[in-house]
């Protein structure tokens, strides 16, 4: 199955290292994708609070052009744009005047309408439905690094009425980086917001929230967090040493996106999954390969 | 001993509210509290989120409007999951957000900057020239320019021209 591939505004702009981990491990697997990056913004939760039809309608008119482009799915790295395409879907068969009132004004602005019919799938899942294949061309495995994996709630909970994972005890992830020998660890906070969302609005609120999750990461014994999100990712990662200026406390937590490992797990170099962009040092974690 | 003026009840809010298809489910609440006891922020919040909705059922639309507790939400969707009534509280909180702003309460900066981003270049973010260098170093395809005209039609039929005032 071919893929339309859809990175999301803050992956091509500010997290290169997701969008270049992707396209290393979709490229070692052999996953086709055709890119869909000339079309807007996804309509995320900001939007959505200035006005729903306009998000809905970036959403809509995305699955449209892929529809257009003679494709039945999209991937998305971002899990705020894998809802905001979700909730499309979803909303769309829930409430058809809804439906209907962001078509008509597709309609007359972009000439398009979505009749619906395009699989959403975060990265996550497509990886996860080739496990097996996933597994076979495994040459490198991370020896028992205890890692805390946080999937993020865009992801897991993007919808009441779709569900990609279990939404009170996601594994999808965990079984992902499982597969390279990686030991998941239990930790209370992982269903938790890492407060990314609030950051532009309440920063000292955001900041305690990621210090709230890095501390609970840390305290399970934790050599590393896994994230699947880019917002997740810059708040645990790029966030961290400001996180620890303000508390004064060290938490020294690396921290990688679930495409970086397997990545490197599929024999991709540090470089090629855009290691050296990670601003906590991932040293630690390099140590543990074989 | 000074009497604070009690908040205007708008008995018309909860009405308002239940126009659509998010908000009907508000009617449903029991006030149970497991969207406050679930939510990562509450600790934080002026008012909780078990308590804006009976709020809204009052019709205390000022107070809500105004609190900061619409704006702290972090969005993670944990009080809609674990809801045992089906209230889908997290997207009700966003259209406060839009009522809010319609009715000319001030709403924070970013909220304008990314309208605008979206606006000029179809887009939430854009691209700084060392990203762009960045980029095509790491032989990553070149992000094309989107035409706006799109995202400015659709901008133009909906709320984000009147934040812009461009309309």
């Amino acid at each position: 199955m071919k893929y339309g591939y859809y990175p999301g505004c803050y992956v091509q702009t500010r997290m290169l290292q997701y969008d270049l981990s992707a396209r290393g491990v979709l490229g070692k697997l052999g996953i086709e994708i055709v890119e869909i990056s000339d079309a807007p913004c996804c309509g995320p939760a900001v939007i959505k609070s200035v006005d729903q039809y306009m998000a809905s309608g970036l959403s809509a008119h995305i699955l449209a052009l892929t529809k257009k482009l003679g494709l039945n799915a999209i991937v998305t790295l971002c899990p705020e744009c894998f809802s905001s395409f979700t909730k499309i879907n979803t909303s769309f068969k829930d409430d058809v005047k809804f439906a209907e009132e962001v078509n008509h004004m597709l309609a007359s602005t972009a000439g398009l309408q979505y009749e619906g019919g395009v699989e959403v799938k975060h990265l996550l899942q497509v990886l996860y439905d080739r496990s097996d294949d996933l597994s076979e061309n495994i040459v490198r495995k991370f020896n028992r690094l205890k890692a805390a994996v946080h999937p993020g709630c865009h992801f897991t909970r993007s919808s009441t009425s779709y569900y990609p994972d279990d939404p009170e005890n996601p594994k999808m992830l965990d079984q992902l980086v499982e597969n390279l020998g990686i030991e998941s660890v239990y930790w209370p906070l992982k269903l938790w917001c890492c407060g990314a969302p609030t950051l532009s609005f309440d920063r000292d609120l955001s900041l305690k929230l990621a210090a709230k999750k890095l501390s609970s990461a840390k305290a399970s014994g934790a050599e590393c967090i896994v994230t699947a999100c880019p917002y997740c990712q810059m708040q645990f990662d790029q966030n961290q040493s400001i996180i620890e200026k303000r508390l004064e406390e060290k938490f020294e937590v690396p921290t990688v996106l679930f495409t970086q490992l397997i990545g490197l797990g599929l024999g991709l170099s540090p470089e090629e999954v855009g290691l050296d962009m990670n601003r906590v040092s991932p040293d630690t974690i390099l140590k543990f390969m074989k | 001993m000074m009497r604070t003026p009690s908040p205007k009840v708008d008995k018309t809010f909860f009405e308002q509210m239940k126009d659509s298809h998010i908000g009907r489910t508000l009617s449903y609440c029991y006030q149970c509290g497991t969207c406050s006891s679930s939510c990562p922020v509450a600790e934080e919040m002026d008012i909780k989120p078990h308590q804006i909705v009976e709020l809204i059922k009052m019709g205390l639309k000022d107070p809500i409007l105004q609190s900061k507790a619409i704006w702290q939400c972090s969005t993670c969707y944990m009080c809609t999951e674990r809801c045992p009534q089906g209230v889908q509280l997290t997207s009700v909180i966003l259209s406060l957000r839009d009522i809010a702003m319609r009715e000319g309460v001030p709403i924070p900066g970013a909220v304008k900057e990314s309208c605008k981003n979206l606006y000029d270049t179809g887009r939430l973010l854009t691209l700084s020239q060392f990203q762009k260098e960045r980029r095509a170093k790491l032989q990553l395809p070149d992000m094309p320019q989107i035409d706006t005209s799109l995202t400015k039609e659709l901008a133009n039929k909906t709320r984000v021209a009147d934040i812009l005032k461009v309309k």
